[in-house]
Formats: structure tokens, C-alpha cells, sequence
């Protein structure tokens, strides 16, 4: 995918508190909206007004398109093409095992099921750690992903699968009930913070 | 402030709470569309599976009515060889019956000829009882 950022000045949404600027992915126009608390809290705005955002904004704006980008590949995308930046920022680290290598079309089915599961973090996740494992070992042989959420230490394991024998309906189910449990863990922790 | 937070903490708290039960809500909807093709695709086997399932018991009922023939056919010769059977055996209940009644014909066609032959003994021997007492008592009288 051909992702490019005109250079064109942001333009500031009073509305928001956020700052707007274009990309075109493939030649199709995406707006992006990065917001004002995440320019000051990752970014070196001093303050909420419009001179603090558009300086942070000049001053760090390879990092702020970096960002824009890696959800426009990810296709955090909503309907009205629009990509929203903002605290929340969904950070994946996303590591795969040798050992997926050893399984027949390991890799193939780990990127695939990658895919998929980038499609349901989506863009506000947060800090999401994922590790692609394989185990050689019958009748456990197969490929497994192993989900941790460093804010609430929630751990998820799953079976994704084994050669030829995946049900991709199956595993897009099954790594949506996974990714359940971590946003689970998560309403949990967050209703513990209430009040 | 209430749990020791103020205002703009407790939004910030509300946003992330927001933020991830509309995250789960959009991932429910990913496994409500998994549940769906799942299901999809089992209704797709299971259509298949009754077609078939339709065939073995039309197979099955075909080889039921088939050994049921058989087995009808072979009873129907038991039933020829036990009718064969009772009607000898009837045959012989008749024989013993004819041989019984002969039997009592000819007990009882002996009792009157020996009643007979008793009642004509005992005349006799008054015969000769009143002869021997008739010549005794002339022989005195004279």
C-alpha cells in the first residue's frame, strides 16, 4: 500500500481539540486527527491550545505520520475515512516464535491469523503484546498465540492451528473470543477504578 | 472529591471505560459474524449429510424388506411342514378315537352274553336244585 502525506500545514478542529491533516492511501484522501492530550502527552505540547499543538505537531511530525500510517496499513480506517490518533493509540508488538517456521505453512497461517487480529484489536488498544509459538510436539503440534496485556498482566493463550486442517471461520472466532478475555480483564480493572 | 479523584481523572476514567466496552462490543459482533458462518457452513453440511442420510435409510429399508421377504418365505414353509404335521396328527387322534370306541363297542357287546350265560347257570342249577328236592320228597312220600 502507497501511503503519502501531503505537506500542507495542519488544520486545527475547535470542535476536537485536535489537529487534521490528509493522507492519501493508494491515492484515496484519509483524514487524520491527532489529538490535542496526545500531542501534549507523547509529543511536547505544553498545554492545549492551538500555537502548543501546531508546534508540537511541526516538531515531531515524522513521528505523528509514522503513527498515522501504521493504522492506515492496519486499516484502522473508519467509514467516513477517517483515522483518529490519540492516547489510547493501539501499541502491538507483535513477535514470531522460529519455531512457527518448523510447522508446514506456519508462517503463512500465523500472518494470516495476525491479520485478523489486528482487524479486532483495533485502533485504542493500547499496549497489546502478541508472541506466534509453535509446538512440534504430538498431539500438541500446531501453532499457538499467546496475548498479554502489560496494563492489567491478563495472559491469554489459544490454539490457532495445524497445517492444512484450519477453519478460518473458526479461528477468526476463536481469536475473537481470546481478545474478549483482554478487553474482559479490562472492564474488570476500569470498574475497580470507578468512583 | 469522591474516591479521591477529581472531575477531569474521573472522565478520563469514564473515557478508557467507554473506549473499551465499545471495544467489546465490536469484538461480540466479530464473534456474533464468526458464529454465523460457522453456523452457515454446518447448515450447508448438515443439508448434505441428510441427503444422504436419506439414501443409507432408503438402502437400509430396501435390504429390511428384503431379509423380511426372506424371512416370511421361510416361515411360510415351517407353516406348510407344521400344518403337514397337524394333519397327521389328526389323523392319528382319529384312528386312536375309532380303535377306542371299537374297544368300548366290544366290552360292552360281552357283558349281556355273560350276564346271559350267569342268569342261565343259575336257572340250571335251580333246575336241578328243584329235581334233586322233587325226586327226594316223592321217594319219602311213597
Amino acid at each position: 500500500m502507497q501511503i503519502s502525506f501531503p505537506a500542507i500545514e495542519p488544520r486545527y478542529v475547535f470542535e476536537r481539540v485536535c489537529l487534521a491533516f490528509p493522507a492519501l492511501a493508494d491515492g484515496k484522501p484519509i483524514e487524520c486527527y491527532v489529538t490535542a492530550e496526545l500531542l501534549n502527552a507523547g509529543f511536547g505540547a505544553t498545554d492545549f491550545t492551538e500555537k502548543s499543538m501546531r508546534e508540537a505537531y511541526t516538531s515531531h511530525r515524522a513521528e505523528v505520520q509514522a503513527l498515522a500510517q501504521g493504522h492506515i496499513e492496519n486499516g484502522w480506517i473508519d467509514d467516513q475515512n477517517r483515522v483518529f490518533l490519540t492516547t489510547r493509540h493501539t501499541r502491538l508488538s507483535v513477535t514470531y516464535d522460529d519455531d512457527v517456521d518448523k510447522i508446514p505453512r506456519g508462517r503463512d497461517i500465523a500472518t494470516s491469523a495476525q491479520r485478523f487480529l489486528t482487524g479486532i484489536i483495533g485502533p485504542n488498544a493500547q499496549a497489546v503484546d502478541v508472541r506466534w509459538v509453535a509446538s512440534v510436539e504430538r498431539p500438541f503440534a500446531g501453532i499457538y498465540v499467546e496475548i498479554s496485556d502489560p496494563v492489567t498482566k491478563y495472559f491469554a493463550r489459544g490454539f490457532v492451528g495445524q497445517k492444512e486442517t484450519i477453519d478460518g471461520d473458526f479461528n477468526s472466532f476463536h481469536l475473537a473470543k481470546l481478545w474478549s478475555g483482554v478487553l474482559g480483564e479490562r472492564s474488570r480493572v476500569l470498574t475497580g477504578n470507578l468512583g | 472529591m469522591a474516591g479521591g479523584k477529581n472531575n477531569t481523572q474521573r472522565i478520563e476514567n469514564l473515557e478508557s471505560h467507554a473506549a473499551t466496552l465499545s471495544a467489546r462490543l465490536d469484538v461480540f459482533d466479530k464473534m456474533i459474524d464468526g458464529i454465523d458462518k460457522l453456523l452457515e457452513k454446518c447448515s450447508k453440511t448438515t443439508e448434505g449429510h441428510d441427503e444422504q442420510i436419506t439414501v443409507i435409510h432408503q438402502q437400509l429399508l430396501f435390504v429390511d424388506l428384503k431379509q423380511t421377504l426372506a424371512t416370511l418365505s421361510s416361515l411360510k414353509e415351517d407353516m406348510v411342514a407344521v400344518r403337514k404335521d397337524i394333519e397327521s396328527l389328526n389323523a392319528w387322534r382319529d384312528e386312536r378315537k375309532r380303535e377306542k370306541d371299537e374297544a368300548s363297542r366290544r366290552r360292552w357287546a360281552f357283558g349281556p352274553n355273560i350276564v346271559a350265560a350267569l342268569i342261565s347257570g343259575a336257572i340250571s342249577i335251580l333246575g336241578v336244585g328243584l329235581g334233586v328236592g322233587l325226586t327226594y320228597y316223592l321217594n319219602r312220600k311213597q
